[in-house]
């Protein structure tokens, strides 16, 4: 059994995130192969059915296609699905807790501008 | 999926089993020979007679045929087994390759001594050579122990110069009734344990004495005192010990048909 | 080609000692098996009647429609790899390999020779003078190139470093999604070994505790932790297998499906839901009467 894995999301969620992850960050582009099932069991020491569950769920979305007897690929387009979805999400993932966050503490909108810029301008260092 | 005519596994066992003892044979055919060449050099010095190689070798022969008798039975079942061999197969290949050994051993040696017969021709020292071999000398006091020694060292044997055919033969079931004791010996110890062992270890002296008997009944040669009474022809008595041989063979088959391999 | 294993209330006895009792299951797909069970569950026992090694005292097993024992064909096709002493062997791991590749139709030397090359294994040297996890790689070589419809590889890791193991491990389900056939491994190692099991078969003092695969099993165990009162009443109508206590606090193994609804009880209580390995799901299923 890995350690690599939070215990409280489904195991079989957090691969297929890992997954999605490679593909936004451009680790593994469009029309490249994505890893085998059996290259992900062996890598991350998880059982093959879980590995299988979230690689479905990636081909179901159409993130990955199947090209029978070689494997695995990246679809065209998929960068852009999942960059959307999590555009998407974005608002409920980061702003809403950025906002609760900020109100708690006091900090104020303008504020808050200043300090996104001031990250930004240090980040592109 | 395609059958094809492939050989029969109990052949593949029997060829593996034959080449395998033969390399061990040819290894004490070896040893025997370097002892053989010692004494003929102290022969040639002493001026006495020596045997020629065939008959210096075929009492110890026995006894190795008895020893590799033992340890084939513990040693190569198990292996096989593990290759998905039955042990049906397997019995049928290691009888095969007994009776391989049995004769491919008297053939070697007879080869040996006609080449070394031949060599001495050549050099004039043939008359060194005989090829009679000891009869067994009855005492008073003959008690079982001195029997068994005797029948054991003192094997039945026809003169090759007499008629080789027949000595070969002779040698031939003496080494087959050797190695299927050992066989039977090692079976028994590997499936019931040491006490079982030991009695089969009886009954096989037992067996030796009577090989030794039938034989040397039918070939004429001395007897002790107690079977002097008997008198039988040589058919009768390599009938005998082919009954004998193929008795033996049927124990160690009901020994091991179903026996459980020890990991 | 596959052939199944089917077992009908099988029992050894080893004279008056009951080994196996009752022992019922049956494999009937191309996956991988996880054989767990304690020191002198059964086990090799089991195994060893698979591989016609021995006999059972009663009942009934059939491999491919027929009996296995002293059957040439079936016999043929089941590998049976255990831990060997392998201290008169002076054969080479060539003239190992070549003798297997007689007796074993299936048998890839080719692929042998690539896993022989993966364990570094010297081809010459006489295989008694190898070190313990050496002539285990040799073992799985000769296990894994067989490529028998039915192999059995019982604790066959005995003495390979941690690095070795783990090779084996990814030939194994490399060359199971490429050749599939019945693997099944038997082992004390869990919680090295679970991911690579498709189902799993537990065997306690003779007899079978369960036969499941590997994902439903293991979300059947769940640990719940929080404040004791409430951790007590929620276990209360639910199998318990095994408590721990720290002040206040207290975690509890249960098995037993938890539905969504369950879940979301627990978390509105407070109490922290968590997985469970199968190695503590196998250790306290096998507790108990001991």
């Amino acid at each position: 059994m890995s350690t690599l894995f939070d215990h409280d999301k489904p195991i079989y969620l957090q691969i297929r995130e890992k997954m999605e992850d490679q593909i936004v960050n451009d680790q593994l582009k469009e029309g490249e192969q994505a890893p085998s099932t059996n290259q992900l069991v062996s890598f991350y020491k998880i059982n093959h059915a879980t590995v299988s569950k979230g690689v479905n769920q990636l081909v179901e979305e159409g993130i990955l296609f199947k090209k029978r007897g070689i494997g695995m690929f990246v679809a065209e387009g998929a960068k852009g699905v999942l960059v959307q979805k999590r555009k998407d999400a974005f608002v409920d993932d980061y702003i809403v807790g950025l906002v609760r966050e900020a109100d708690k503490l006091g900090i104020t909108e303008k504020e808050i501008v200043h300090l996104i810029k001031e990250v930004k301008g240090s980040g592109s260092e | 999926m395609i059958k094809l005519k492939k050989t029969a596994v109990f052949s593949k066992v029997a060829t593996d089993l034959f080449w395998v003892q033969l390399f061990w044979a040819l290894g004490f055919l070896g040893v025997m020979f370097v002892i053989h060449l010692i004494k003929i050099g102290v022969a040639v010095n002493s001026n006495n007679d020596i045997e020629i190689y065939f008959v210096s070798t075929f009492v110890a022969a026995n006894i190795f045929m008895l020893v590799v008798g033992i340890i084939s039975s513990y040693g190569f079942l198990p292996h096989y087994v593990s290759n998905g061999v039955t042990r049906k197969d397997y019995f049928k290949g290691a009888a095969l390759a007994s009776v391989g050994l049995s004769i491919a051993l008297p053939v070697i040696t007879s080869i040996v001594s006609v080449i070394e017969l031949f060599i001495l021709k050549i050099f004039n020292i043939t008359t060194l050579f005989t090829t009679t071999f000891g009869e067994r000398v009855n005492m008073e006091d003959d008690g079982i122990v001195s029997d068994i020694i005797q029948s054991i060292i003192i094997a039945p044997y026809v003169d090759p110069q007499s008629n080789w055919l027949l000595a070969i033969f002779i040698v031939i079931l003496n080494l087959l009734t050797f190695y299927l004791l050992g066989w039977l010996i090692g079976s028994a110890f590997y499936r019931f344990g040491v006490i079982v062992g030991l009695v089969f270890i009886a009954i096989s002296v037992v067996l030796v004495l009577l090989e030794n008997a039938l034989l040397s009944i039918g070939l004429g040669l001395t007897v002790p005192e107690r079977l002097s009474s008997y008198d039988f022809g040589l058919p009768i008595s390599i009938i005998g010990v082919v009954a004998m041989i193929t008795i033996v063979l049927w124990v160690i088959r009901q020994l091991t048909k179903r026996v459980a391999i020890k990991m | 080609m596959t052939l199944n294993v089917a077992v009908n209330n099988l029992n050894l006895a080893y004279g008056t000692y009951p080994a196996l009792k009752d022992v019922s299951f049956l494999l009937d797909e191309p996956k991988i098996y996880g054989l767990l069970g304690r020191n002198g569950a059964g086990k090799t026992s089991l195994l060893s009647i698979l591989a016609s090694f021995r006999e059972q005292t009663s009942g009934a097993i059939v491999i491919g429609g027929e009996a296995p024992f002293e059957n040439a064909e079936i016999m043929q096709h089941v590998s049976f790899i255990f831990n060997k002493d392998y201290k008169d062997e002076s054969d080479n791991v060539k003239e190992s390999l070549e003798y297997v590749g007689r007796y074993r139709s299936q048998f890839d030397a080719e692929y042998a020779d690539y896993l022989v090359k993966k364990f570094k294994l010297p081809l010459k040297k006489p295989i008694k003078e190898f070190s313990k996890g050496m002539q285990s790689a040799l073992n799985v070589t000769i296990g894994l190139a067989s490529r028998s419809p039915i192999t059995i590889f019982d604790e066959a890791y005995l003495g390979m470093d941690a690095p070795t193991r783990d090779i084996f491990y990814r030939e194994l389900l490399e060359d199971q999604s490429n050749h599939p056939r019945i693997i099944i491994l038997s082992t004390h190692l869990v919680s090295e070994m679970d991911y690579l099991f498709d189902e799993v078969i537990i065997l306690h003092k003779g007899s079978i505790v369960l036969q499941e695969d590997f994902e439903s099993l293991v979300t059947k165990g769940s640990s719940i932790t929080g404040a004791t009162e409430i951790v007590d009443e929620f276990v209360r109508p639910l199998k318990q297998l095994n408590t721990q206590q720290l002040g206040n606090t207290k975690s509890v193994m249960v098995y037993g499906e938890l539905s969504e609804r369950d879940r979301k009880v627990a978390q509105q209580k407070g109490l922290e839901v968590g997985p469970i390995s199968l190695q503590d799901l196998f250790i306290h299923l096998t507790e108990g009467d001991d």
